[in-house]
């Protein structure tokens, strides 16, 4: 139960936080003209309290953690672990649950090579997922895929015949980083939950934007990355039902995993610390700590508001133009913040980008998408994606798309 | 000290009725052997035989934990002393916010103050008649979680040279293992204290995993519970009684890494503070004394001690002093033990809103297990709460409202949920104040 403030909160406008003087990128300008930044799915901009609490490590107290005894050591590690419960408490679940890695591409990683799968157990995953989760299961076991439907969502019926051949594990992309479609994920989860199977989330595309509740979700690890949500790039989270991290063997042994070491044995230490062999990315950790306060403070309300409302705005936008594709569904099924698109008659889409980028300030990204065999089967090879997040404004959306309507008609679009 | 004229100190401040003539020994002491204090006092322009009044002891600066950890060891414990001295103490505080501090005292010092804080409460004398106080702790690890709270410690591994066992302890309280809770109440089944010196917040989320467990204690009978470490809520002063039942002595000390016992609570329930052992003041920000019942900061001299004294230590904690005698008739003053000040509020207008006062607004609610009341780097005050079940709507409602309206009109959300962390000292707080402009108080 939550009860937000009695008093009513200044209404903000839906599709504007007006926060873009905390983003110091989003200040500078290149060859005259201002920033719009599209391209968030890939990475956000980083606002001022993270930057600050990055350097902050490096100016004031850089040290390792865990192992001092000066100063400067208990300080790191207070602030390191204090960041670990600052996304504990963002996900609602226990501090011992939040494991710290690089990306969500490690975290995946360990979990399909510790859960000790063999090549004839199964995994079902998605069609439209993300490389990092189709490759992992790929290498430890046998991956099947779920089909999407006719209405280009994911394909339930399919999916429940799937599960019939009872599967170890259900690996889910929460939201498309293609497609920018949300999956039922309450609804899979239970029902890959009744079939037996362990339910492991990529969480990396929406997280930032929709907030996940670890106390009501039957996911059994979730995987996502800091750079994704304001935070710093080289550190991401691994959640893990305490007693199933206990039981995932560690993909890296060595300094700070163990307790105890003989000359013939060692004994690991509780987890989540025997997941994080190594010195850890201390700085990045922090910077998360800070990204998630800065989500925290803005609220999950108002994050979750802007972001169906920039949604919208997108689809609107592309649909608006006849010599645009969107991929994907664009009816009956939820939809983050970005458009993947494509261009009929302009075979280099790169070009396009190129020229928003260079004439115009508005930073798109073009290719595969770390999703290849989804973009490959339903599009000429590439896609321009323009994604939006916290500080993209309804006028970004307006400036994008009519500069995509000059660029895109000089370049050979049709219609 | 008998004999000497009683400090008196101003109107509004009737806390301590240690003797000048005992305070100007300690300063002169202090002045005599530690470097520190010499340059302390002569940075002021003190010499020890000005202190005459309550009003001179006021000129010279207050001290606090940084004093003390810069000149560690040789600026402030006195020659002839060193670790390892059979009847030398070694007391750290680990100090959450970069704080922490290592003193010395004598063994017998603290035992007297120990003794003369546990004299108020006729419940608690058994301990004093005993042969031997068996002492088991429960409460924050005081170190590092890679040794202190390693899971595969023994008893042996963790008991203090006087005798005392501290129990296994986890550093983020709520998702402490099974096995470790199991173990902890299992070796004090084994152990068999006749004192349990207990965080209230540690100790309750304890019992009630033995309660959900089935676990058993042959009997409680010959047992006090002795709370420190963290305010004692209503909350869980409620769980622990309910669990040990009224025949358990359960009382409210306040001990300090750094001074051990500063105050306990008589059988009436009310605060006494330790003023046959320190001389103390309830200051201000500036210094200045306040008049009982506004909340101000306890300020400490230390009475004989010969071995690392302590003058005008701002301990950091906030009082609220009573004016009137409490009848259990111990004559050392009563007060309300607030809350650390760093874990407090500024209502609009500076004044403060403690722990203590945030309690009383939570209130005692059946349902209710934990909770925190955190302000967050923005200034957002959220309230979140963890009971048994699903709290009632109303009852979260009157919280949130009732928070809000302590804290001058702020808004403040609430919310229920089955996880709240402890902080990295292990420490579980009821109050969390990270907004940079009061957290640096």
């Amino acid at each position: 139960m939550i009860l937000e403030p009695a008093a009513g909160a200044p209404a903000a406008q839906d599709a504007d936080l007006r926060i873009e003087d905390d983003f110091p990128v989003l200040q500078r300008q290149i060859d005259g003209r201002r920033i719009v930044y599209m391209d968030s799915a890939a990475t956000t901009l980083k606002p001022r309290s993270v930057i600050r609490a990055v350097t902050g490590y490096y100016e004031r107290y850089t040290a390792n953690i865990h192992r001092g005894k000066h100063r400067l050591a208990e300080e790191a590690s207070d602030r390191y672990e204090e960041a670990r419960y600052r996304v504990a408490t963002f996900l609602r679940c226990q501090g011992n649950e939040v494991v710290f890695v690089r990306n969500t591409t490690e975290a995946l990683n360990l979990v399909a090579r510790g859960l000790g799968l063999e090549r004839g157990d199964t995994v079902v995953g998605c069609l439209d997922a993300h490389h990092s989760q189709v490759l992992p299961w790929r290498e430890a076991a046998t991956l099947h895929t779920t089909r999407l439907g006719a209405d280009g969502g994911v394909d339930l019926d399919h999916y429940r015949e799937l599960l019939a051949t009872r599967p170890r594990v259900v690996a889910l992309t929460h939201c498309s980083n293609v497609t920018g479609v949300y999956l039922p994920l309450a609804e899979m989860t239970a029902m890959a939950r009744e079939a037996g199977a362990l339910v492991v989330v990529d969480a990396a595309q929406s997280l930032p934007h929709r907030r996940l509740d670890m106390a009501r979700l039957p996911a059994d690890f979730v995987a996502f990355s800091g750079h994704k949500m304001l935070g710093p790039s080289g550190v991401g989270v691994l959640f893990g039902r305490v007693e199933l991290l206990e039981r995932l063997r560690p993909a890296l042994h060595g300094g700070g995993m163990v307790d105890w070491v003989t000359s013939e044995s060692s004994s690991v230490r509780k987890v989540p610390h025997r997941l994080e062999a190594g010195t850890p990315a201390i700085e990045g950790a922090i910077g998360l700590g800070a990204a998630v306060d800065y989500l925290d403070d803005l609220g999950e309300e108002e994050i979750d508001r802007h972001d169906r409302a920039l949604s919208a705005l997108l689809l609107h936008n592309a649909e608006q133009r006849e010599y645009l594709r969107v991929l994907g569904p664009t009816r009956g099924v939820e939809r983050a913040a970005l458009v993947s698109l494509t261009i009929p008659g302009v075979d280099d889409l790169g070009d396009v980008a190129r020229a928003l980028s260079d004439s115009y300030g508005v930073m798109g990204r073009t290719g595969h998408l770390c999703a290849q065999p989804y973009v490959d089967a339903h599009t000429p090879g590439e896609v321009l994606r323009l994604s939006a997040y916290l500080y993209n404004t309804p006028c970004d959306v307006a400036h994008a798309f009519a500069a995509l309507d000059e660029v895109a008609s000089r370049l050979g679009a049709r219609a | 000290m008998q004999g000497s004229p009683a400090v008196t100190p101003p109107r509004a401040f009737q806390l301590s009725n240690a003797s000048i003539d005992a305070v100007r020994d300690e300063v002169e002491f202090a002045h005599a052997e530690l470097p520190f204090f010499r340059e302390h006092l002569g940075g002021a322009g003190i010499e020890p035989a000005d202190i005459r009044s309550a009003d001179d002891l006021r000129r010279i600066p207050a001290t606090s934990k940084v004093h003390y950890r810069t000149h560690f060891p040789s600026g402030v414990v006195a020659s002839g002393w060193r670790v390892g001295d059979p009847m030398v103490t070694r007391l750290q505080s680990s100090g959450t916010e970069g704080d922490r501090l290592v003193t010395l005292v004598h063994t017998w010092t603290l035992a007297e103050r120990m003794a003369t804080c546990l004299g108020v409460n006729d419940r608690l004398r058994f301990l004093a008649d005993a042969e031997r106080i068996r002492t088991a702790r429960y409460a924050a690890p005081n170190c590092s979680d890679v040794e202190c709270a390693n899971p595969n410690s023994k008893m042996a591994d963790r008991m203090l040279e006087d005798g005392t066992l501290v129990l296994p302890v986890y550093h983020d309280l709520l998702v402490t293992p099974a096995f470790m809770l199991d173990r902890a109440f299992g070796e004090i089944r084994e152990f068999a204290p006749n004192c349990l010196y207990v965080d209230p917040i540690h100790f309750s989320h304890l019992l009630g995993h033995a309660e959900r467990a089935g676990l058993q204690h042959p009997s409680w009978e010959g047992v006090a519970v002795l709370t420190s470490y963290s305010l004692l809520t209503r909350t869980h002063r409620r769980l622990i009684g309910r669990m040990l039942g009224p025949d358990v002595p359960v009382a409210n000390v306040v001990a300090m890494s750094e001074l051990g016992f500063v105050a306990a609570e008589c059988t009436y329930g009310r605060l006494h503070v330790n003023t046959s052992d320190f001389y103390v003041e309830l200051v201000d920000e500036a210094g200045a004394a306040v008049p009982p019942g506004t909340a101000g900061e306890l300020c400490i001299t230390t009475i004989g001690d010969r071995l690392s004294p302590k003058i005008r230590y701002r301990t950091g904690d906030l009082y609220r002093a009573h004016e009137d005698p409490c009848r259990c008739g111990s004559p050392m003053p009563t007060a309300d033990y607030l809350g650390r000040m760093r874990h407090s509020f500024r209502a609009p207008g500076g004044a403060w809103v403690t722990p203590a006062d945030v309690d009383a607004v939570v209130g005692e609610r059946e349902w209710l297990r934990n909770y925190q009341l955190a302000r967050g780097s923005s200034g957002r005050f959220v309230f979140r709460c963890i009971g048994a079940g699903e709290p009632p709507e109303d009852e979260l409602r009157d919280i949130r409202d009732g928070l809000g309206h302590l804290l001058g009109g702020a808004r403040v959300r609430a919310e229920a949920t089955g996880y709240i962390p402890a902080e990295r000292s292990g420490k579980f707080l009821t109050c969390k104040n990270d907004y940079p402009e009061e957290a640096a108080s």
